[in-house]
């Protein structure tokens, strides 16, 4: 499970109530079912991975992983062997004699894993684990950590505020915000259904889209215009009359809504039926090598949409574009979701008090 | 003003990387020495020079008011050697360090560690105020006030003792309570700016190290033991170094405790004689200011040694971060 939330909103204080460092003042911590609110850190058998390690500068990386067995008094033939049994999982063999100021961020990360795994803790709590590693190092680590975790399958909550290190590792997903849950729920879920504005564009790289429309009167429906704009309604900005009846009673006293809309699902260039056809002004091509991210406005509102192939689209281009319906996330004029017919069924977390 | 800028760079990054001319590093060498010069000359005039002058006449019979010093070479060790009141005196200068090492050293670390749990800022801020103030008060004024403390009919270490119905002492006029009770007192004076070092040290370990030792099961004597005691080691061996050193050179307060100017100090019967005590008396109520000389070489030698054991001792036992 990840949790994930911009810096200061309470990931890393969620993590040191459950393992014990931090006292909640309100609410309980339940480890495999049991209230361990009245433990000590050091009785609650959980493994904790730091975002600088907080290795043991002074002692070797078998001590260091040894630590903790020692604590509990584990036989020195037992530590031998379950040191041993890590140290071969994370391929620390051969640096069991250093100190962790020889080693590598790669191998120090390692080492704190290690010494979190040597115990068996019943559950594991990383915080920001690869957060001091370098770009390339951490793309390996991570795949490193989702393959052990499959190995070992010992619960683990990540914090991150990287959010594609949440949708990459993670079972369920956790956005908070202000000390707050703000979502959970399978990371594809959360992806495709945020429930708010704010997690719409927290999760995915680049964000959704957000702009804010209105909706007006056009022909007897209702189309979509930029909410700053004067500019009377298009033909081909029209809703759907369903999804009008369903929009209204949620917009706000000036007819204002959130609309939604991931980069990979914009179309540039050839109209699709069902959906709503815009001409926006191209700002910026960047070319990312397998992709091309397009920054438009759209009256004075930014989208940002994800295209293949090799365009050239001047500054200042007309370019049209096209939202199609069912990739559209509406929102209220507060900025909470308004359900889509395909949210049934799937868990949205909040509701079913899951998290 | 582009090109002045350029200019300007260019120039910059030669006077950082480039080839200096002999003139720059001259100069900046003559501007070196010229800094360092005034303390430099303090240093000499004060203290290299009285020391190597120290040196030099303790190889001789030399007298302040006597024309005519004459070459004896090792002759004042061979006195010192044969002078039972010098080895008296080491003696007692053993005594006082080795007593006085450990426990300062440890209650420091005892202070330091419940000072760190206290949980209210002021009553900590206080406390460690209260530790401290002893040592900036200055060592012959409160030596007196010990000396009243002290004494055996009317004091208030008596009256502790009696309060607690343990026996009577009779502390700096007994031979065997003398220099315990100097020890006390230096204690009472010291303990304070160890305990300063003590915390400053305790501050410097990481705290995510603490909570990692915390979450890995390690709690109370067993998480001391493994983590914060050899995280203190380098601040330890400091302690250990400074307080030897201070304590093989005491003097003003067993000087002003057991007697002061008069002849009386270091007693009773000896019991409080220490080497610097010895070397003040020997120089300045005798007028042996050779066999003095000889005497400060000889603690000199012996200080050195001891910090150099420490040293050595400390490279195979301390992790230095």
């Amino acid at each position: 499970m990840a949790v994930v939330g911009p810096s200061g909103c309470g990931k890393s204080t969620l993590l040191r109530i459950i393992s014990g460092l931090e006292r909640a003042t309100s609410g309980s911590v339940l480890i495999d079912g049991s209230v361990v609110d009245s433990l000590a850190a050091y009785q609650r058998n959980v493994g904790m991975v730091f975002q600088n390690y907080a290795l043991y500068p002074h002692m070797t990386v078998f001590a260091n992983l040894a630590f903790g067995l020692q604590a509990q008094r584990v036989p020195h033939a037992d530590i031998r062997r379950r040191v041993a049994e890590v140290a071969d999982l994370l391929e620390l063999s051969g640096m069991l004699d250093k100190r962790p100021g020889t080693l590598s961020g790669g191998q120090r990360q390692r080492v704190a894993l290690g010494r979190a795994l040597v115990r068996n803790p019943r559950c594991f709590l990383m915080d920001e684990p690869l957060s001091n590693l370098d770009a390339l190092l951490r793309d390996r680590m991570r795949v490193e950590l989702r393959t052990l975790h499959e190995r070992v399958r010992i619960p683990t909550v990540y914090v991150t505020h990287d959010q594609s290190e949440a949708m990459t590792l993670a079972d369920r997903v956790i956005v908070m915000r202000d000390g707050e849950l703000i979502q959970a729920g399978r990371p594809q879920d959360v992806y495709e259904h945020p429930l708010t504005v704010f997690v719409a564009q927290f999760l995915g790289s680049p964000p959704m889209s957000v702009v804010q429309v209105r909706l007006s009167q056009h022909h007897g429906g209702w189309a979509v215009v930029p909410f700053s704009s004067d500019a009377a309604a298009q033909d081909a900005c029209r809703l759907p009359a369903e999804a009008a009846a369903r929009l209204l009673p949620l917009s706000g006293p000036e007819g204002q809504l959130w609309l939604g809309i991931r980069p990979e699902d914009i179309i540039i260039g050839d109209p699709v039926a069902h959906g709503l056809d815009l001409t926006a002004v191209c700002e910026m091509v960047e070319h990312l090598g397998n992709r091309v991210q397009v920054h438009m406005r759209w009256d004075s509102q930014r989208l940002v949409a994800l295209t293949q192939g090799n365009p050239s689209w001047p500054r200042d281009a007309v370019l049209h574009a096209t939202l199609p319906w069912h990739a559209v996330s509406w929102f209220d004029h507060l900025g909470r979701r308004v359900p889509r017919a395909d949210d049934q069924g799937v868990s949205l977390g909040l509701r079913n008090g899951e998290a | 003003m582009i090109s002045s800028r350029a200019a300007f760079l260019r120039s910059f990054t030669r006077a950082m990387h480039g080839p200096r001319s002999i003139g720059a590093t001259l100069r900046e060498a003559l501007l070196g020495y010229g800094l360092v010069m005034p303390s430099a000359l303090i240093f000499l005039v004060f203290y290299y020079a009285p020391a190597a002058f120290l040196a030099y006449i303790s190889f001789f019979h030399w007298n302040l008011f006597v024309n005519g010093n004459q070459f004896v070479g090792l002759r004042n060790f061979e006195i010192l050697a044969n002078q039972p009141l010098f080895w008296r005196s080491l003696f007692n200068t053993a005594y006082y360090v080795v007593v006085l090492v450990p426990t300062t050293t440890l209650l420091a670390l005892a202070f330091a560690l419940l000072l760190r749990e206290m949980p209210n800022l002021r009553s900590g801020g206080l406390s460690r105020a209260l530790i401290f103030l002893p040592h900036v008060t200055p060592v012959v004024a409160t030596s007196i006030i010990w000396v009243w403390i002290f004494n055996p009919n009317f004091g208030l270490a008596n009256a502790i003792l009696g309060f607690l119905h343990l026996p009577q002492l009779n502390w700096l006029q007994s031979v065997t309570w003398a220099l315990p009770s100097v020890m006390i007192y230096t204690l009472w004076h010291s303990v304070g700016l160890y305990t300063v070092l003590f915390l400053a040290g305790l501050a410097s370990i990481p705290k995510n190290v603490l909570e990692a030792a915390s979450v890995d099961g390690g709690h109370g004597w067993f998480a001391f033991r493994r983590v914060v005691w050899p995280m203190l080691g380098p601040v330890t061996f400091f302690v250990i170094v400074l307080v030897s050193v201070n304590t093989i050179q005491t003097f003003s307060q067993i000087y002003t405790l057991t007697g002061g100017p008069s002849s009386l100090a270091g007693g009773p019967a000896f019991a409080t004689t220490t080497d610097s005590l010895l070397i003040y008396q020997t120089a300045f109520l005798y007028q042996h200011f050779s066999l003095a000389s000889a005497m400060s070489l000889v603690l000199f030698v012996l200080t050195l040694a001891l910090t150099l054991i420490q040293k050595l001792l400390a490279d195979r036992i301390v992790f230095y971060r």
